[in-house]
């Protein structure tokens, strides 16, 4: 099977119809020549608010995650830096969160400590799978050329935090706190909200969240945590440029059989520059408080779905396929291949019809070993989740916008997406 | 775990923040997988929590909100064991709470490679099911015991 690998760099895929040739018969008017078709997926090239998008093992050896690297810095300093690449691109989460044992020790200790008089602020982020426990620290970022200054990041699992793991942090799962367990060396959210965990965490104490750690090692306590100092999605902060109300992923598509390595370009702004407009996609609006929209599949509504690069297949309800086995190349994802079509309902009542294919997971895998981009992985999720995830495969191929809370683009006030 | 479960389901955030301290003397802890309907009882009477379903159906649910703003589900069989739970919302409950003697091997479990990345999770064994799905702000999940199930009972019916 033919592999396409393409290059970093311009990728400009421009698919121009031929004008209707010809003839015509004497006597009749030439019809006009019908307009070309829409311009199939453009990829930004380089440029100051494009950062290298990348499919590929990464530091920890899975599947359909997409990498950039990432710059953080002392605040203010151009010095005590470092440049680290392996972070997941993640428009499901809010926030830059590193595992603290890639950061080198002298930046780790030049990061100032957020504290409430004397006492270091702690932070549980909670995914499906796992909890990240550590920090949070201020810190310089910069993406390509895009820089927020002295914000909030989480650094996972430091070591000179000794407090018990609270369990109401604990008990959501395992601690992710090495590069293997977390799945890369950090995670980019670059979801549609600002903060983490937003306006709840302001006035209530809430289990799960923010803590006061003293440093003497005892037991850590729930604490409010206002807007300002939560950790933040970076792009808010990116104001010397302007490109603060979102971002694009843009994938090429891959062959079925997938692709050992993928590159694309993660973009910043929508429609601030000329290369981050709008063009022909559809905007769907979101729920304002969950980022979640509806999606119908098979006669029935699932109304907390959701466009997230950080799942690794389309996860979605459907009895008629079956599961991979405990124990084959594919456990836990689909094992049937199939063509199916969904749609996507915004809030606003627009509408997109989503097509897409699953392949036989174990099949896949054992054919591409090395295999990293997969489009047509599949895998199940139950019926009362009410949940279809349209995950990284769905985003092979498509530029897909995400629209942040409370700010303006040419296509509207996030949160959105739109593709 | 600050669950403040001492008033009604549906009492705004702020309320229950509000009267948190007043409250704290009857916090309860919820009742877990496999727990028994007495002390159920008595979390749902102090509660004002919702109770839906009926003998027909064969199982009753009951309703907690945590102080964070998650729903908690408990489903009780007839013979008054709680065979499954489900929570929604924007934090992950207290599992150990929720999971009660499942939790270790729950945790084992989670901790051996899995398929889902950061937005899904499944166990499967014979004697404990875990599902738990979503992201910051919208999680949901649900676990069962397969041999606690009333007759004739979907997990569908697990919400």
């Amino acid at each position: 099977m033919l592999r396409r690998y393409v290059a970093p760099g311009l990728l400009q895929l421009l698919f121009l119809a031929a004008c209707a040739g010809g003839g015509s018969h004497s006597g009749d008017p030439s019809p006009p020549p019908p307009p070309p078709p829409p311009p199939g997926q453009v990829i930004a090239g380089p440029g100051p608010n494009v950062a290298t998008l990348t499919v590929n093992a990464g530091p920890a050896k899975t599947v359909n995650t997409a990498f950039v690297s990432v710059t953080v810095c002392q605040p203010g300093s151009a010095t005590t830096c470092q440049t680290i690449d392996g972070i997941e691109v993640d428009t499901g989460s809010f926030g830059l969160r590193i595992i603290a044992s890639v950061l080198s020790p002298a930046l780790a200790s030049a990061l100032p400590q957020q504290q409430v008089g004397s006492v270091p602020v702690v932070e549980c982020a909670q995914f499906a799978d796992g909890y990240g426990w550590g920090p949070v620290k201020n810190a310089d970022v910069t993406i390509s050329s895009e820089k927020a200054s002295n914000i909030p990041i989480q650094v996972i699992a430091d070591p000179a935090f000794t407090n018990p793991v609270p369990t109401d942090c604990s008990s959501s799962g395992p601690q992710e706190n090495t590069v293997a367990a977390f799945g890369a060396n950090g995670i980019l959210g670059v979801g549609p909200f600002a903060e983490d965990c937003g306006s709840g965490c302001v006035t209530a104490a809430l289990a799960g969240t923010y803590y006061l750690c003293p440093t003497n090692g005892s037991a850590c306590t729930n604490t409010t945590e206002p807007l300002n100092l939560q950790v933040s999605n970076p792009v808010v902060s990116f104001t010397a440029s302007g490109d603060t109300n979102g971002v694009i992923v843009e994938l090429p598509s891959v062959p079925a059989s997938g692709a050992d390595t993928l590159t694309g370009a993660l973009v910043f702004g929508i429609g601030t520059q000329s290369n981050n407009g709008l063009g022909s996609a559809t905007v769907l609006t979101t729920d304002t408080n969950s980022g979640l929209l509806n999606v119908n599949f098979n006669g029935t509504s699932y109304p907390m779905s959701y466009l997230d690069s950080g799942s690794n297949a389309d996860y979605f309800t459907d009895s008629a396929l079956s599961v991979c086995a405990t124990g084959t190349a594919g456990a836990g994802f689909y094992c049937t291949a199939a063509t199916l079509t969904a749609t996507l309902h915004g809030v606003n009542n627009a509408a997109l019809t989503a097509n897409f294919s699953i392949a036989n997971a174990s099949t896949m895998f054992t054919t591409a070993p090395n295999g990293t981009a997969f489009a047509q992985l599949g895998g199940p999720i139950p019926i009362a989740a009410q949940t279809f995830d349209f995950g990284l495969p769905y985003h092979y191929g498509r530029n897909v916008f995400t629209a942040i809370e409370g700010h303006n683009t040419p296509g509207g006030m996030g949160p959105y997406i739109a593709y | 775990m600050s669950i403040s479960i001492c008033s009604n389901v549906r009492a705004p955030l702020r309320a229950l923040v509000v009267a948190g301290l007043a409250l704290s003397a009857c916090a309860r802890a919820i009742a877990a997988l496999g727990g028994d309907a007495a002390s159920v009882e008595a979390d749902r009477v102090s509660m004002k929590g919702q109770a839906r379903g009926s003998a027909v159906s064969g199982f009753e649910v009951r309703e907690i909100a945590t102080s964070a703003g998650t729903l908690v589900r408990e489903y009780l069989s007839p013979d008054g064991t709680v065979f499954a739970v489900s929570w929604r919302g924007p934090v992950i409950p207290d599992l150990r709470r929720i999971l009660g003697a499942y939790y270790a091997r729950y945790a084992q479990a989670v901790s051996a490679p899995h398929a889902g990345s950061h937005r899904h999770l499944t166990i499967e064994q014979p004697g404990l099911v875990v599902q738990s799905h979503g992201r910051m702000r919208a999680f949901f999940g649900r676990a069962w015991d397969p041999g606690l199930l009333p007759q004739n009972f979907s997990v569908d019916d697990i919400t």
